[in-house]
């Protein structure tokens, strides 16, 4: 029915209803005529028509208004009409953007961190403002405190040197040099204790894994081989017939597109295949660039290659079954 | 107008019975949304083209709080009357 042609005709349309309740074409027809009286009838008496499943139709007064000619500018008036317009319900729109067809790609995140790096830098102004205003007591980061002691020796040297007027000050620069010290001290302690017992979580895990593999090669494999081969023997018979349901190439490309704002893995394999469902395909032939379906960058170029007849073609069970493996795969519904 | 009312209305025109009316006219709007759902345009003579349209993202301002949001790319559905209907309705 779609493949045909993008457009549904009347008698198309017709033909369909008159297939889907089994009745005469004739009878059909006669329906149809009267449904479209009967709506314009409504609609030119103003009066919104509602169709369950489908939408509603409104028929909305717009008021005579003063224009000016495009082409003469002459001043012209725009008489009243009734202006008709369609709202689709909410169950059709949930359809047309069906799952895999919302996926949506998403922003830069580079461009985001950038955004936040500027922010953090302005904020480190401001508190370096603020600590050169205050000479503060406030804790001060562990990366800091090693630049002011070297910096701040020589001026106790000075300090010393001089009579007992600043004496206050270099008392006060070795109690924040302490406290700076004391608190990387304990930071390097810490960092210390961690990093060992990583180091002898990892060891202990590596050392399992060995013991673990030793074993299995002794006594399981051979056990495992035999499940695996019984298993493989049931199931891929169905599968495995033809190459392509088995593994598909993607070595000859029709084009290579870019992800806009708004452009849909979905999309493009309507674009290119006729079926949004096939953008399984898509995805499997980019799966080097991308890695969930649902979060693609804008500006991504996604490879579109040609696909085999068999591939494209819905209408067979095994095609059906792999789409709907694979998406199970990528997106877990 | 309800589906009910149409209904009622086509039924009494053509004389058909009411159930009758109903099933086609469900049918009808079945097929019709299954077309739109394959992106498909509907040609309903004498009365207009229904037609699926992609609208990219945009930004949208929140009336009420003034605030700026960015509104995401999806299909519409989009009605055009045919010229004889244009001029019955006017």
């Amino acid at each position: 029915m779609s493949e045909e042609n993008n457009k549904l005709s009347w008698v198309v349309l017709r033909q369909s209803v008159a297939a889907r309740t089994e009745t005469d074409d004739k009878v059909v027809k006669v329906f149809m005529e009267a449904l479209t009286a009967c709506l314009t009838e409504a609609l030119s008496e103003q009066e919104n028509v509602r169709l369950n499943g489908l939408g509603t139709f409104r028929s909305q007064k717009v008021a005579e208004r003063r224009s000016v000619h495009v082409r003469t500018g002459e001043a012209i008036t725009i008489p009243a009409y009734n202006k008709i317009s369609f709202t689709s319900e909410a169950s059709v729109k949930q359809a047309i953007n069906y799952a895999p067809s919302s996926l949506t790609p998403n922003e830069d995140p580079l461009r985001k961190l950038s955004e936040q790096a500027d922010e953090i830098v302005g904020l480190l102004a401001d508190m370096g403002q603020t600590i050169g205003d205050e000479k503060p007591e406030q804790v001060k980061e562990p990366e800091k405190p090693e630049v002011p002691e070297q910096e701040k020796e020589p001026e106790k040297q000075q300090v010393d040197d001089k009579p007992s007027e600043n004496s206050k000050r270099p008392s006060r620069g070795w109690l924040y040099t302490g406290i700076a010290m004391g608190i990387a001290c304990l930071m390097l302690v810490g960092a210390y204790f961690v990093l060992q017992q990583r180091l002898e979580a990892w060891i202990d895990t590596l050392r399992e894994k060995t013991e673990l593999t030793e074993v299995l090669d002794d006594e399981q494999i051979e056990e495992e081989l035999t499940d695996v081969l019984t298993e493989q023997n049931e199931p891929e018979e169905p599968a495995v017939p033809s190459g392509i349901y088995a593994e598909r190439d993607y070595s000859r490309l029709i084009t290579t597109e870019r992800i806009t704002p708004g452009s849909r893995l979905a999309w493009i394999a309507w674009k290119y295949y006729g079926k949004k469902d096939l953008w399984v395909f898509l995805y499997e032939a980019n799966r080097d660039r991308l890695t969930n379906p649902s979060d693609i960058l804008i500006g991504t170029p996604i490879r579109v290659p040609e696909l085999d007849e068999r591939l494209k073609d819905t209408s067979l069970v095994e095609t059906r079954q792999l789409i709907e493996r694979l998406r199970i795969e990528y997106i877990g519904h | 107008m309800t589906t009910k009312e149409l209904t009622a209305r086509i039924a009494s025109r053509t004389g058909m019975t009411k159930r009758m009316t109903a099933t086609l006219l469900d049918a009808t709007v079945g097929v019709i949304a299954d077309a739109l759902n394959n992106d498909q345009v509907v040609v309903l003579q004498n009365f207009g083209i229904l037609s699926t349209k992609e609208r990219p993202a945009r930004r949208v301002v929140n009336p009420k709080t003034g605030q700026e949001q960015v509104s995401a790319a999806k299909r519409v559905v989009t009605f055009r009357p045919n010229p004889t209907l244009k001029e019955q309705a006017r």
